[in-house]
């Protein structure tokens, strides 16, 4: 799409807090030239729960645990063998200690070469599934981010992911009536089966009530490989196997999730996508994202949310904070908004970590 | 943004979504203070049973309090908070750890003198009889000064010593681990001293009250600014435990002060001793003016300490006469309630007044005085502090708020609804609070008139001598009454020789604990403790506190379970005032075990858990809890005569700041346990 892009990775990797501390420590020493950035999430899962005062039977509720995100741009010849390390170090293959996954991305600055510092090659005793799709909702309703979790959980696909963000859009032309709506966004990252993943936007549309005005917004990015975390439920276990656990074992035989795909149906008559999307995701020093945010929105960018990461490996005298903006623009404006973000990238280089650019298949937002 | 973007909104949509918002936040602040005002009228209602006075002023109130509630936090949220949270991230940017500090040290003297808790304390100490704690009493009439300067000073270093901890990235855990036992054992020694006990009470209260509604949320802001700009940790936690440190440098300060101070004023002594002439030139350094003396032995003392004062029968009586023509010697205190509690029976008889004539109570301030007095408080709240950080932002970081028109709206939002909250405290709450608090003590307390008891053919040959440590001679003798022996201090001037009749008042709380009922005390305590639960829910200091925790741990500790586990420490904490007043054992007692588990906890807590919870015991005695657990303490220390009402406070800090850190130790076990539970699944794959 664009001269001068570099094809890269990005590898994302959501684990438990109980782990983060050790597996960041490894990071550092691991030799890792390229930028590694990490954001606070908290990963929603069922538990079951006997009923309260001995009546039988048992319900389940939602659970929350704290985690981590961490965010690496890698160049392509050794963006597995990060993975494998990560995954290895943070022994991912356990359900429940969290998620890895790549995806293809486009950048506009080389990247150090980080082949050389990384230890020998390993192999992960864990298999990578291909056909993924990462789901991203945005929503801002207080609760809809549990809602859409739960219609996760319940579809039996992925430990849901949670994040936060300051979702800048329509909010800022409106004046000081601005203050009647909330900046505060949850963002909701589910690891879905490819094939499912429409009907799943379907559905998550529906259970989060996206399809209403100030429902948030929702896209979906094609994912190279990865590990789902499948601990979808905690608490007593019935058979000697969960089905979850059957689930992961046939992924691993099948080196795929194709052969479950099922068909999801949704009660609504289908919601109209938007095709064709790009996904501009800019890190920069705190408080150059505003600035970054409005050149966007100014050439054509329809909103923007905003979410603070920290950066590892700083340089010892410069701050940690960094921010993260997510721009998403429609297919016809992607060309300018792409220019006039790198233009403004330029303008502020040297405060900008990195910017890359990702395909967005699939979108969806209200539209009246 | 260019004013081209803006999007034209229709008026009738525009005012829908202004409609929405307001009635959102409104019905959130109804939930928040609907508890403790039902809980209130349904108290007064269901168990006292006594009408309320001036209903719909006390309806007026609590719509204020509502509507000033909602106003505020929005204030807080849109105005203070953002400007606090760009200060801070711009300081480390800019400036070098030296003028951080000099920048903490600022903020902390300003924010004291802005939010003066001392009216607080001098409620709290209005029960305090100068004779029993002369110390107590320097502090809080002549010292004043000295002890806003030792709590500016305690919460000042506080504060850069936070910001220094944030610059850095330290944690929390060896800062309170070192400094709360310095300040418990200073306690612990203090109150083997006669003098030095009495305000140990007042030291920890001052902890407690110092960070007030304005602070709080500007220092956490800050101090989260700081953290996430400078923290060299890769974890977004961090960012709490100033305010922890801004009420325990305070107690150490005040208790340091008292050291300071207590050479110079007399120790403890009986009533008569304190007041009468040869001790003059003693009490005059606890008190500021001979006449103030003068008022604390008609408010305080009993008409032993009036005729000690005088001297002369003929002057006490003159005296005692022409508080009929003019009671301004009674300062705030009422003729009638003067009659009631304070006279005797020859004093009422100088008055002409039947013993159970009442006054007519003092009319209620008018709406319009309340409000013009809070706004000046809440002018002096607000400015100085926002001042000094639009200040330091705009001249010294070259940065500017983010949206100014928004900014502009906040503080103004949060001057409104401040002056509108604490007005409706005072015409809604806390005259229902009194109400309560007043009628408390009937629930086990039958009857508490003072009772003068004359013994008839008194023969002066039983009375013993007994000599205390300083070498002085005291006199008593043994009172038997219903087969139990009573010792009873014997004075000379009550002895009427020739009618060898020895007449003496005897003080209630001997009385009283005999009628100590199992019911009463547990309607009491009860009470205690929902009203500090109630009261907290509402606390809007709380609600920042809570927000925040939300969001630095991603939703993962819900603000709704932050309130309610620290509205329950308050509860219990309340309830355990209550008891110390019951009960009158030194507050000590209580809060020494406390802080000793609250010690081996954090021991065990992990660094995140640690901050919040220490936090939390700053933040919750702000607006609302503390007029309201003073009109409980008040109440029921009132009634019994106890020497203070300080250390309810104090306790209701400490037990929260335990409650969020077991419900912090109770979610850490349960995620390990979760934890464990996945792996072991794990293992038999």
């Amino acid at each position: 799409m664009n001269n001068g892009t570099i094809s890269a990775r990005r590898i994302t990797c959501s684990i438990h807090q109980q782990i983060s501390d050790q597996l960041i420590s490894s990071i550092r020493n691991m030799g890792i030239s390229v930028p590694v950035f990490i954001e606070s999430c908290r990963s929603v899962r069922q538990i079951q729960r006997p009923r309260p005062m001995g009546i039988p039977g048992s319900r389940l509720i939602l659970d929350d645990s704290p985690g981590s995100r961490i965010f690496i741009t890698a160049p392509d010849d050794c963006s597995e063998r990060i993975m494998h390390l990560l995954v290895n170090t943070a022994s991912l293959n356990l359900p429940g200690h969290g998620s890895i996954y790549e995806q293809d991305i486009s950048i506009f600055d080389e990247l150090p070469d980080t082949a050389a510092g990384l230890p020998d090659q390993q192999q992960a005793d864990a298999a990578f599934l291909k056909d993924l799709s990462l789901i991203t909702c945005i929503v801002s309703n207080p609760g809809a981010g549990e809602q859409i979790a739960e219609a996760a959980l319940e579809l039996g696909t992925c430990v849901p992911t949670i994040t936060l963000g300051i979702g800048t859009g329509i909010r800022d032309k409106l004046g000081l009536l601005r203050i009647t709506i909330p900046p505060e966004k949850e963002l909701v990252h589910l690891l879905v089966p490819s094939h499912d993943s429409e009907g799943i936007v379907q559905l998550l549309i529906e259970h989060g009530r996206m399809n209403r005005p100030g429902g948030g917004f929702l896209y979906c990015t094609p994912v190279r490989s990865g590990i789902i975390d499948t601990r979808l439920r905690i608490g007593r276990q019935e058979h000697p196997a969960s089905i979850e656990q059957i689930i992961a074992a046939i992924d691993e035989m099948k080196q795929g999730t194709s052969w479950r795909k099922r068909f999801v149906e949704s009660n609504q008559s289908a919601a109209k996508m938007m095709r064709g999307n790009t996904e501009i995701t800019v890190i920069c020093r705190e408080g150059y994202a505003d600035r970054i945010v409005e050149t966007a929105m100014q050439a054509g960018a329809g909103g923007a949310t905003v979410s603070r990461v920290k950066r590892i490996r700083a340089a010892a005298a410069e701050s940690a904070a960094r921010e993260r903006c997510i721009i998403t623009v429609p297919g016809r404006t992607a060309d300018r908004a792409v220019r006039a973000v790198l233009q403004a990238k330029r303008d502020y280089h040297e405060h900008v970590d990195t910017m890359e650019l990702l395909e967005t298949p699939l979108a969806y937002a209200y539209q009246s | 943004m260019g004013k081209s973007n803006r999007i034209q909104i229709a008026p009738k949509h525009a005012a829908m979504m202004i409609y929405r918002y307001i009635s959102r936040k409104l019905s959130d602040q109804a939930r928040a203070a609907g508890f403790i005002v039902l809980y209130l009228f349904g108290f007064q209602m269901l168990i006292i049973g006594t009408p309320l006075t001036d209903t719909l002023r006390i309806i007026g109130g609590v719509v204020f309090v509502v509507l000033g509630l909602a106003m505020f936090l929005e204030g807080l949220f849109i105005g203070l908070m953002p400007l606090g949270e760009k200060v801070g991230l711009q300081l480390p940017k800019y400036s070098r750890i030296f003028l951080t500090i000099a920048f903490g040290l600022l903020i902390g003297f300003v924010s004291t003198l802005a939010e003066p808790a001392v009216n607080t304390l001098r409620t709290a100490g209005s029960y305090t009889n100068a004779w029993e704690a002369p110390l107590l009493f320097m502090l809080l009439e002549v010292r004043l000064n000295l002890l806003i300067a030792a709590v500016g000073i305690g919460v000042s270093i506080a504060v850069s010593l936070s910001m220094v901890r944030f610059f850095y990235g330290l944690p929390l855990k060896p800062f309170v681990l070192s400094a709360a036992p310095v300040v418990l054992v200073l306690s612990l020694l203090f109150s083997f001293h006669d003098n030095l006990k009495n305000i140990i009470g007042l030291a920890w209260d001052t902890g407690a009250v110092t960070t007030g509604p304005v602070t709080v949320p500007l220092i956490l802001a800050l101090g989260l600014g700081i953290s996430r700009s400078a923290g060299k940790q890769d974890r977004a936690a961090g960012g709490f435990g100033s305010i922890a440190l801004a009420s325990l440098f305070p107690v150490f300060a005040v208790l340091l002060l008292g050291l300071g101070l207590s050479s110079a004023s007399p120790g403890p002594m009986e009533e008569q001793d304190f007041f009468s002439p040869r001790n003059r030139d003693a009490a005059l350094s606890v008190f500021a003016a001979e006449e103030d003396l003068k008022q604390h032995a008609f408010t305080h003392g009993s008409s032993e300490a009036r005729s000690a004062f005088f001297d002369d029968e003929q002057a006490h009586r003159s005296a005692v006469q022409s508080l009929a023509a003019d009671a301004s010697i009674l300062g705030v205190m009422h003729l009638s309630t003067w009659i009631n509690q304070r006279a005797s029976q020859q004093e009422k008889e100088l008055l002409h007044l039947s013993p159970g004539e009442q006054r007519k109570s003092p009319l209620p301030e008018t709406a319009g005085r309340v409000l013009q007095e809070e706004a000046g408080a809440s002018l002096r709240a607000v400015l100085p502090l926002t001042a000094l950080l639009l200040f330091a932002l705009l001249v010294f970081l070259k940065d500017r708020p983010k949206y100014t028109d928004e900014f502009i709206l906040g503080i103004l939002l949060a001057l409104v609804g401040m002056t509108v909250l604490t007005s409706g405290i005072r015409m809604g709450l806390v005259p229902l609070g009194d109400t309560v608090g007043r009628e408390l003590p009937s629930l086990y307390q039958a009857d508490h008139h003072t009772e003068t008891i004359t013994v008839d053919q008194f023969d002066p040959s039983v009375v013993f001598e007994t000599i205390d440590t300083d070498g002085t001679i005291h006199r008593f003798f043994f009172l038997e009454e219903e087969k139990s022996l009573q010792a009873v201090p014997f004075r000379e001037q009550k002895f009427n020789e020739a009618a060898r009749q020895y007449t003496f008042t005897r003080t209630e709380s001997s009385r009283f604990r005999t009628q100590l009922t199992g019911f009463g005390v547990f309607l009491v305590l009860l009470f205690a403790f929902g009203l500090g639960y109630g009261s907290t829910l509402a606390e809007p200091a709380l609600n920042t506190l809570g927000t925040t925790v939300e969001e630095t741990t991603v939703g993962t500790i819900k603000r709704k379970a932050v309130i309610r586990a620290v509205s329950v420490g308050v509860g219990a904490g309340l309830t355990a005032g209550v008891l110390r007043i019951l009960f009158a054992f030194p507050v000590i007692w209580i809060l020494i075990p406390a802080y000793v588990l609250l010690l081996l906890l954090t021991l065990w807590c992990s660094e995140e858990y640690v901050g919040f919870s220490w936090d939390s015991g700053g933040v919750t005695t702000g607006p609302i809890t503390v007029p309201l657990v003073l009109s409980l303490g008040l109440g029921i220390g009132g009634s019994l005569g106890t020497t203070d009402s300080f250390g309810i406070l104090a306790l209701a800090s400490v037990f929260p700041i335990l409650s969020v850190q077991f419900y912090g130790a109770m979610v850490q076990t349960r995620q390990r346990r979760r934890m464990r539970m996945a792996e072991q699944e794990a293992d038999y794959e």
